[in-house]
């Protein structure tokens, strides 16, 4: 008993005082690495403010230099835009950046890919588009989110139809879609058109709002017929966009849509809009 | 010629700026945080101030006020740039009526920048 | 069977409930560290700029009940006006205050009085509204109401004219870091699952607070605040991380927390009955959403800081103790019916179970094992090493946990860094289990005897902490 007892004491005591030396050990080795860690991001982000006047730099040749760079530019980019940035994108694009993005990409590690996302969306070369695009796709939520705010920030219209996709395919929610498309600032109710169609109704939520918040003029026809759709939050976005269209033509649609609905809070919502557009008729 | 101080926290977005101002011929010292800023717009009197809103222990809209409420404390009539990635209409009214001469959006850049310290300078 | 086998298979079940309790920890530090370390290693600099910078950005209401807090609730504000985040709406809800509450935010904001809308009339409120207020520039809301003697209905009342599809509740002497509201607003921008998350509360006792910033940091002076510390770390930031990791978060703090607007209207509102009116909001968060079928988040992110005050003065901090421990009896007793229940994934068949177990019975376990042993050996039954040797193996136990957490913590964050520090924060730990944890035991058998009573929870005045959130959750380890 005492033999077993004192044994039991014993290596508990080993197992604590063990525990105070990793508790130490840990914030002794945390230390260090924060030092290095520290030397080499001072040592490379002087290399990177080179990069931003317009220097020609060589391309850094340890894989860890290279990732303390992409890490500093994607950083410093998003402060950034004009001839700095440009400056920024072209060497990364010059100094075998792309090929690293798309490797990191490829990795198993969500996180890794993510900062594969990040980088192409700092380098914003040609191909970043179609790279992020596929990234839409991928297995984990939060790398499609990354995805999906890259196509925002180096987006062309062209790349709108991929986020609507998206959203009704169930990979990215629908808010986080509308602020990438905002971000993207289209110029025509024409580019939103996959979203007015789509058979997700959130979808048709979202297209409308953004027609609204962007008073996309010629975006009304459309939004007209979104004002019959099965969902009432689709109706409800619609008449929100009309409004901030502002545009009087669209009170015809409004009365008939209006008159064919019973007395319920849908058509006191349509009654709403109607008067405030009536007001901006001219009058006579 | 100039005398310009930089408040920002991001150390490389100040060397950046630094850089740039200091190549269009101006005399720059930069601070990490707004109580430093003030101690520093203090001892060296500057023409124009490039002030970052979210900063630790104070921001650029507190540093801003204490410089207009009290003149000898900032050298009278120095010109404050208010450099944020705030972007909101009422962001820019709180400065503006905070005491802020000019107000500059997050992300930027810095040929803007530079462009519109000279402008404020010829203001005078 | 003769005395001494009885007392042998009970001192022996006693060491299994230990030894479970103690690996199970050591199982849940684990799987924090793990967590963390995944949080950590995502690049988030595009994300947070982005968030930021975009004008759809879900608006955020913070809601902070006060209840006579003329002491921090201008740090308070000072700390929300500063936030990183683009959309922010404050609404200040002075809950019967009779000390210098309004007068101070009146007169620091300009406010005025203001016809507000009513954006959800259907949650209930109980104490009168006796006037609206907004600030010069429209940042600060103020509500007037008469106090109920319950934080819920303050933060109800909040709730109806507050417009943020996302709602953040803190106390009205909590100070959050710049960052935390947008690191943990991001995961609901990013999953439409996530319906709730939690963030990491740190005690704010010894760090020196200037216009709602912190602005120098050290550990607080005196023991019973550094007990508080290594508590705080051990049971709130890396023992929720771990919980989090698994869907199965019993409790998010009401000194800091964000919700899905929509999830707290489907269950309207706060219930007014619970003491624990944090954790009965998250409760009844989770089984709403298990009883739509939906797939559903709650989260903890341990990166996010809101500091908040805690009880210096040892009364103070019974007092409190007591109410948590009441609160979480109620909790356990209005919600045993998820406790055992697949159908609730691992809230139902781990965290209740656990929380049952270990942190709400703990203290009546103690207790037997003590009068227990004691007795064994005034009768001779055990031999005083045996004692000995079952008494230094609990407290070696549960020491080995608590530094296994500190290091936890300074693996990935680093906060209480430095060589003074780290021993101040080791003694804590070695003599907590001598000092601190009887008198936890202590009132929390108070609270549980109070609960099982049914008797009706009395609000306490608190020191500056009248609206403090009711539950940290019943805390041991």
């Amino acid at each position: 008993m005492t033999d077993i007892s004192s044994l039991i004491l014993q290596g508990l005591a080993a197992v604590l005082v063990l525990s105070v030396l990793g508790l130490i050990a840990t914030v002794v080795v945390t230390a260090v690495r924060d030092r290095i860690r520290t030397a080499r991001r001072e040592r490379l982000s002087a290399v990177l403010l080179d990069i931003c006047d317009g220097e020609d730099l060589p391309a850094p040749r340890s894989t860890r230099d290279a990732e303390t760079i992409a890490d500093l530019a994607v950083r410093l980019a998003t402060s950034l835009k004009g001839s700095d940035r440009e400056a920024l994108s072209a060497w990364l694009q010059r100094s075998g950046f792309p090929g690293r993005a798309r490797a990191w990409m490829r990795r198993r590690n969500p996180a890794s890919r993510l900062r594969g996302v990040a980088l192409v969306t700092t380098i914003n070369g040609p191909r970043s588009g179609r790279a992020l695009v596929e990234m839409l796709a991928d297995p984990h939520r939060r790398v499609r989110a990354g995805a999906a705010r890259g196509l925002g920030i180096t987006g062309a219209g062209s790349d709108i139809p991929a986020l609507f996709s998206a959203v009704a395919a169930g990979r990215i929610p629908a808010g986080l879609a509308a602020m990438s498309v905002l971000r993207i600032f289209p110029t025509s109710g024409g580019q939103l058109e996959s979203g007015f169609s789509s058979r997700d109704p959130s979808v048709r939520r979202i297209a409308a709002e953004i027609a609204g918040r962007l008073e996309l003029a010629d975006a009304r026809p459309r939004l007209e017929r979104l004002l019959g759709d099965s969902d009432a939050t689709v109706v409800s976005a619609a008449l929100a966009a009309l409004v901030r269209i502002d545009d009087p033509e669209a009170l015809t649609a409004l009365r008939r849509e209006r008159d064919r609905l019973a007395d319920d809070p849908t058509r006191r919502e349509f009654e709403r809009t109607i008067s405030r557009l009536e007001a901006l008729e001219p009058v006579g | 010629m100039a005398r310009v101080v930089i408040v920002d926290d991001d150390q490389d977005l100040r060397r950046l700026l630094e850089r740039r101002l200091v190549r269009e011929g101006h005399d720059v010292v930069t601070a990490a945080d707004g109580i430093e800023g003030l101690a520093l717009i203090r001892e060296y009197q500057p023409d124009l101030v490039v002030l970052d809103w979210m900063m630790p222990r104070m921001n650029g809209i507190e540093v801003t006020q204490l410089l207009r409420d009290n003149p000898d404390s900032g050298g009278e009539g120095v010109r404050i740039l208010i450099l944020t990635a705030r972007s909101q209409e009422s962001d820019v009214v709180r400065a503006l009526s905070a005491g802020a001469d000019d107000y500059l959006v997050k992300p930027f850049s810095s040929t803007e920048l530079a462009a519109r310290v000279s402008s404020l300078l010829a203001r005078r | 069977m003769d005395a001494t086998t009885i007392v042998i298979v009970a001192i022996s079940a006693l060491t299994v409930y230990y030894v479970v309790y103690h690996l199970g920890y050591l199982v849940i530090i684990g799987s924090a560290a793990h967590r963390m370390a995944a949080d950590l290693a995502w690049p988030a600099e595009i994300d947070h700029a982005e968030i930021f910078a975009n004008p759809l950005t879900p608006r955020v209401s913070v809601l902070v009940p006060a209840h006579n807090e003329e002491a921090g609730i201008v740090d308070s504000v000072e700390s929300l006006r500063n936030l990183r985040y683009p959309d922010v709406q404050i609404v200040v809800i002075d809950d019967g205050s009779t000390d210098a509450t309004f007068p101070l935010l009146e007169q620091r904001y300009a406010l005025r009085p203001v016809q507000l809308d009513m954006v959800s009339p259907e949650i209930p409120q109980e104490g009168a509204t006796r006037g609206t207020y907004r600030s010069d520039d429209g940042s600060v809301i103020v509500i007037r109401k008469e106090s109920t003697g319950r934080r819920a209905d303050a933060v109800n009342a909040g709730l109806r004219i507050s417009s943020g599809e996302l709602v953040c509740m803190i106390d009205a002497d909590s100070v959050l870091a710049p960052d935390a509201l947008l690191r943990l607003a991001a995961p609901f921008v990013d999953d439409q699952r996530v319906i709730a998350a939690g963030g990491s509360v740190l005690p704010s006792n010894g760090v020196t607070i200037d216009g709602g910033q912190v602005t120098r940091f050290d550990l607080p002076r005196t023991w019973i605040e550094r007990f508080q510390v290594v508590e705080y770390l051990r049971a709130f930031l890396i023992g929720r991380s771990g919980w989090a990791q698994v869907n199965g978060l019993v409790v998010i703090s009401g000194a800091f927390g964000l919700y899905r607007r929509d999830a707290i209207l489907r269950i309207g509102g706060l219930a007014t009955t619970s003491l624990a009116e944090d954790a009965d909001l998250l409760m009844a968060v989770h089984v709403d959403a298990v009883n739509r079928g939906i797939p559903y988040r709650v989260i903890f992110s341990a990166e996010p800081v809101c500091w908040t005050e805690v009880p210096r003065r040892v009364r103070v901090l019974g007092r409190q103790r007591t109410r948590w421990a009441h609160g979480l009896g109620e909790i356990l007793a209005d919600y045993r019916k998820v406790i055992a229940r697949p159908r609730f994934g691992a809230l139902g068949m781990l965290s209740m179970p656990w929380t049952m177990a270990f942190e709400y019975l703990a203290p009546v376990v103690a207790v037997v094992g003590t009068v227990l042993t004691v007795a064994a050996l005034a009768l001779g039954l055990i031999p005083i090493s045996f004692a000995l040797l079952v008494a230094a193996a609990g407290l070696g136990l549960s020491t080995l946990v608590t530094i296994t957490a500190l290091a936890v913590e300074a693996a990935w964050f680093r906060r209480y860094g430095g060589a003074r520090r780290l021993l101040v924060l080791l003694a804590a730990a070695f003599a907590e289990p001598f000092f601190y944890r009887p008198l936890v035991f202590a009132w929390q058998l108070r609270g549980m005897w109070r609960a099982h009573r049914g008797a009706v929870a009395e609000w306490g005045e608190m020191e500056h902490t009248g609206s403090a959130p009711a539950t940290q959750g019943a805390v041991l380890s």
